[in-house]
């Protein structure tokens, strides 16, 4: 990899004008850095670094039943085979209620939002023995940390964890594997946006590419019950060589607010599509929506479709191939004395001309996840709770081709509890 | 532990009261000291309905509440955040604990804005009973009775002049005060002032949230988790012409406490605080013979304002865990009358008429506009009764309907999908009939049932949401239960004079309640939602209650509990149905066993709770384990002419804090991990504490 001086001085003083609001120089705009060109080689020899993942042919789903009634909540931990969608329920039905999934070099991760941990098991090993870690450290308590996203970095022991409770200078942990009992061993600090009062950028999904962890940042309000976006989201690239967010350009502003998710653009990993909430709380207002950003010249290529035209806010984006992508979004409408939360569902678009397809599910009170498998030929969707009129779609985990018009079929997979989160290994 | 200087101070404070008290008696002459007499004959023995009556006069350190007083009775549960002070919710025959109705002298305190009463909140210092109505509750306590009701009834005055004192102390900085007068005449008094606080910093087994991991459990220290509180009462009452009577009571309560959080390490609070008042204003005025020798009225009058404030400025990891400062208040104000009249010597109609206005406002300090629109709600009941005695008064046979109706209103209108898009009024009216039946067989065998219909309004925050995280359900029903029990009371008083006080009393009651259009706090997507669950929620059980009593010197008794609840018909959480409800165990005995002998008496308690599942879906393995707590205590007094009580009492005897918690799953079959003992949403609960009471009572 080769740096750029000028780029790495131009983008430091717009970090120190983020962090500190003040710099020698004016301030450079994206559009300005996006001249300048990319800090980094991301030709696609590049990309994809690390081992090759095997072929998938389980998804790994977590389950919730929410506390309530002055009971705390729970969690399971359950495989579903690809092929013959054989439900293993309740391998672990220890893990939190609040919780959340990956699977990465033949590990499943799950994080405990309440609690600040990450478990690894290898399911190699029939799950057994998992590994137990905090995601925090002796002064900053991983109880609060509330970890969003975790991902293995090739080639080493180490795991980069999004800390979605923490202030700018701990929004990112790094975690070595091979010490568990350290927690977190290095704390990433994240640029603070200006306007966000509470000092919690909201570190959320991450995404590797080309020696980058790429993290959505969210930057919202939580100083109220809204969780007002304070501006555009971010997408802050971490250099995995320096530990450290990158110098050259690492602060990609979006055209949309409160990015969550993200999913490939075709089958390279640095052109993705963004799913921005928005304004998640208030009917789609065009703050929000599926955004296409290019990691290589570490800039946004603009909304696909907005929120607005979606008629809802996108909380996720899986897409199968560059003209057919699914959105699991939250329908609220237009209300007075407050606008109306409608419920989730789960509908198509090509990302390519930025139309709608249509719907995919009804609406649910609970979607949890739509997600297209690894070898694009399956949707699962993670039905929590149905629409409680309707009471459809029901509780489960539907599987459907991935064509873009099957909706969901009659009857969902019992995976034990609601469905959460899922991974595929 | 107990703190010795809290001791000394304790001690030293009581003998400068007793001294006081004695010169008063010689300064007023002759006062004869007399025993704390019986609590009236409740509602226990001749009642249909199953019902338990507790006597709260009993000072102690370690009683700061009802909580603390009803928790090892038959179809009682108690559910608390831990150590004293702390909130604590209560659940008969299993139901949820919005579903208790809690009535101080026939004012409701379950009001439209919240759903659960917090008996914490509840002193004892002013009450002379507790009475636990497991079934079919009274007429007039039956409004939102749909789990059963507690009726919480103030001392009264009594002929002659009576000063009561007490101080205590105890571990964990527990520490209380209370003094009391009573007089009686045709001017009667009762007045009472108690204060109680601790620090509540007990030592708790911390998993630090990691349940595989052990090499950071650690023990810890509560935080966050004092308490103070005190309480007013004062009751007047003064007859009328005609044996008439009419009576004023005014009750008022303060507390300031800590809000600990969770406790796991790194998810407590330091400032996090909360503020409750409340004001009860409440008078009666009862007459017989007003309308004609056999018709007897009565007329009830409340006001009730209460105010809750919530602090959590650094938004510390309690409530949302955001920044928060709420001021929310309730202002209540009803009126009841009742009408009786006797029809010959075997028959007695009932009457009842009841109205009641309740204002919510809610306020969020730091955020205006997100504020709910206060709330209002319009109640009134129309109730008659029948008291009818049969075969020489030996059957009792009460039917009874009552009508119900409710007006709520959110303004200005509020509309969610699909479901009431008019606006924010919520009205409902809904009658409740009921039948109880009692049958005096012999001289010691008493066979009585009761079966009723009734229901439970939704709060107006499970109406119209928090305006944060419970969203807004214009459309929920109302909850409605089919109650019904059957049980027999066995009597057994030998006339030997050489067993004279011994007394035996042995019941059991079968029990069963269907509930329909159970409301629950359910997720989507954005935040919870009050929900009607579709099928029913059914209960079935049996209460064995055993009470011994041997002469002076030997008291015991034995509540059992069990409960088999089933969710049935519905399915709104995945697996749930056919399942037992998480939290409430199947199996739940307390027992108590007291000699005496003189002015000196000591007592050993046993409360056991069997497993409670965690999850609506009963997942193998995933499950709180049996636990059994054991106190232990002595007393001495009253010695004579001087009318102190010392009494010392341990609970948690054996410092059971760590439980062994199911591992569930197929990868921890058999497998246990380390885990403290919790109680309601896992918090922890204290281990062994001792608490020390001097008491002046005459």
């Amino acid at each position: 990899m080769t740096r750029n001086t000028t780029t790495t001085l131009a983008a430091t003083c717009t970090f120190a004008l983020l962090a500190a609001s003040g710099c020698g120089t004016p301030a450079m705009t994206a559009a300005d850095m996006a001249k300048i060109g990319p800090a980094v080689d991301l030709a696609p020899e590049n990309l994809d670094i690390g081992t090759p993942v095997p072929v998938a042919t389980n998804a790994v789903v977590t389950t919730v039943a929410f506390g309530s009634m002055g009971n705390p909540g729970s969690g399971h931990l359950t495989t579903v085979g690809l092929t013959d969608q054989k439900v293993t329920k309740a391998i672990d039905t220890s893990i939190g209620s609040d919780n959340f999934v990956r699977a990465e070099g033949g590990k499943v991760l799950v994080l405990d939002h309440t609690n600040g941990t990450l478990r690894v098991y290898d399911p190699k090993a029939g799950f057994k023995a998992p590994v137990e870690i905090k995601t925090g450290d002796m002064t900053q308590k991983a109880a609060t940390s509330n970890p969003h996203d975790v991902a293995l970095v090739p080639a080493s022991s180490k795991a980069l964890v999004t800390l979605y409770g923490n202030d700018a200078a701990h929004a990112v942990g790094l975690i070595d594997l091979a010490t568990p009992a350290m927690g977190v061993v290095k704390w990433i600090a994240l640029p603070q946006a200006m306007k966000d009062p509470d000092g919690k950028p909201e570190a959320s999904e991450i995404h590797l590419c080309g020696g980058f962890a790429f993290v959505t940042v969210q930057d919202l309000d939580e100083t109220n019950f809204a969780f007002t976006p304070t501006g555009p989201g971010r997408i802050i690239a971490i250099d995995l060589a320096k530990d450290a967010v990158d110098t050259t350009m690492g602060v990609i502003t979006l055209m949309g607010a409160n990015p969550n998710g993200f999913s490939r653009d075709g089958t390279g990993c640095d052109i993705v599509l963004t799913a921005d909430a928005g304004s998640q709380f208030k009917a789609p207002d065009g703050g929000g929506g599926i955004e296409r950003v290019d990691l290589t010249l570490r800039k946004s290529l603009g909304m696909v479709i907005k929120d607005s035209d979606l008629k809802g806010h996108p909380r996720e984006i899986s897409a199968k191939s560059k003209t057919l992508a699914y959105a699991n979004l939250t329908l609220i409408e237009k209300g007075a004395p407050m606008d109306k939360f409608i419920g989730n569902q789960v509908v198509a678009i090509d990302p390519s001309t930025g139309k709608l397809l249509g719907t995919i599910s009804q609406v649910g009170s609970f979607i949890a996840f739509a997600q297209v498998s690894p070898d694009k030929s399956q949707l699962f969707v993670g039905v929590h709770d149905p629409d409680f009129v309707t009471m459809m779609p029901k509780i489960g985990v539907y599987v459907v081709p991935a064509d873009g018009t099957t909706k969901l079929g009659a009857t969902p997979l019992d995976i034990g509890q609601g469905p959460y989160a899922i991974a595929f290994y | 532990m107990l703190d010795r200087r809290t001791i000394l101070l304790t001690i030293g404070a009581l003998l400068a009261l007793a001294t006081a008290r004695a010169r008063a008696q010689i300064k007023l002459g002759t006062v004869e000291v007399e025993a704390e007499r019986e609590v009236e004959e409740g509602p226990e023995v001749d009642a249909p309905a199953a019902v338990t009556v507790i006597d709260a006069r009993r000072p102690s350190a370690r009683v700061s509440s009802v909580a603390d007083l009803i928790e090892r009775e038959a179809g009682v549960q108690v559910r608390s955040t831990g150590g004293l002070g702390a909130f604590t919710s209560v659940s008969i025959r299993g139901s949820d604990p919005t579903q208790v109705a809690v009535f101080l002298d026939g004012v409701p305190l379950q009001h439209a804005a919240s759903a659960v009463v917090d008996l914490s909140q509840l002193p004892v210092g002013g009450l002379e009973r507790i009475e636990i109505y497991r079934g079919v509750p009274p007429l007039e306590l039956s409004s939102q009775a749909i789990g059963g009701a507690i009726h919480l009834v103030s001392r009264r005055g009594r002929p002659g002049a009576h000063l009561r004192a007490a101080i205590g102390g105890g571990s964990f900085g527990a520490r209380s005060a209370s003094v009391g007068y009573a007089s009686g005449g045709r001017l009667s008094v009762d007045a009472s002032a108690a204060y109680h606080g601790a620090r509540g910093d007990f030592t708790y087994y911390d998993y630090s949230g990691t349940l595989i991991d052990h090499t950071d459990d650690h023990p810890a220290s509560r935080r966050n988790n004092a308490f103070d509180q005190v309480a007013l009462d004062v009751t007047l009452g003064s007859a009328l012409a005609r044996r008439g009577r009419v009576s004023i009571g005014s009750h008022g309560f303060l507390k300031i406490q800590g809000v600990p959080g969770r406790g796991t390490d790194g998810a407590g609070s330091r400032d996090a605080r909360l503020s409750t008042g409340r004001l009860i204003l409440d008078g009666s005025v009862e007459q017989p013979g007003i309308l004609g020798p056999a018709i007897d009225l009565r007329i009830d009058a409340h006001l009730v304002y209460g105010r809750t404030l919530f602090s959590n400025a650094r938004g510390e990891p309690v409530g949302s865990y955001l920044p928060a400062s709420t001021d929310s208040a309730t202002i209540a104000a009803g009126l009841r009358g009742r009408l009786q009249a006797a029809v010959g010597a075997h028959e007695l109609w009932t009457l009842f008429a009841s109205a009641e206005v309740e204002h919510f406002r809610p306020d969020d300090l730091l955020y205006p506009r997100g504020n709910p629109a206060p709330s209002t709600r319009v109640r009134a009941a129309l109730a008659v009764g029948d008291d009818v005695r049969l075969l020489h008064d030996r059957l009792a046979l009460t039917p009874a309907l009552r009508l119900d109706a409710a007006l709520s209103h959110l303004s200005p209108g509020l509309d969610v999908r699909g479901q009431q898009e008019s606006g924010a009024n919520s009205a409902s009216a809904f009658a409740s009939p009921r039948l109880g039946a009692r049958y005096r067989a012999t001289s010691w065998l008493t066979v009585r049932g009761s079966a009723g219909y009734l229901q439970r309004l939704p709060t107006a925050i499970e109406l119209f949401g928090d305006g944060a995280f419970i969203l807004p359900r214009p459309s929920l029903r109302p909850e409605t239960a089919l109650s019904g029990d059957l049980g027999a009371r066995l009597e057994f008083a030998p006339r030997s004079p050489t067993l004279s006080a011994t007394r035996v009393t042995l019941e059991g009651n079968l029990f069963s309640r269907q509930i329909s259009d159970y409301i629950a706090l359910v997720p989507s997507s954005h935040a919870l939602a009050a929900q009607n669950l579709p099928g029913e929620v059914r209960f079935l059980g049996v209460e064995a209650i055993a009470r011994l009593r041997v002469a002076t010197w030997l008291t015991a008794s034995l509540d059992y509990t069990f409960l088999h609840t089933l969710a049935a018909g519905g399915d709104l959480a995945a697996n749930t149905d056919g399942k037992e409800l998480p939290g409430v165990p199947r199996h739940r005995v307390g027992g108590r066993v007291q000699l005496a002998g003189g002015p000196f008496s000591c007592f050993y308690e046993a409360l056991r709770t069997g497993d409670v599942w965690r999850d609506p879906q009963n997942s193998d393995g995933n499950f709180i384990p049996a636990r059994t707590l054991h106190a232990l205590g002595a007393a001495a007094g009253p010695f004579g002419r001087l009318p102190l009580t010392l009494t010392v009492e341990v609970r948690n005897l054996a410092d059971l804090r760590v439980v062994d918690l199911p591992l569930g799953g197929l990868i921890h079959v058999g497998e246990t991990t380390p885990y403290p003992l919790v109680d309601r949403y896992d918090y922890p609960l204290p281990g062994r504490a001792l608490y020390a009471t001097l008491a002046l009572q005459n």
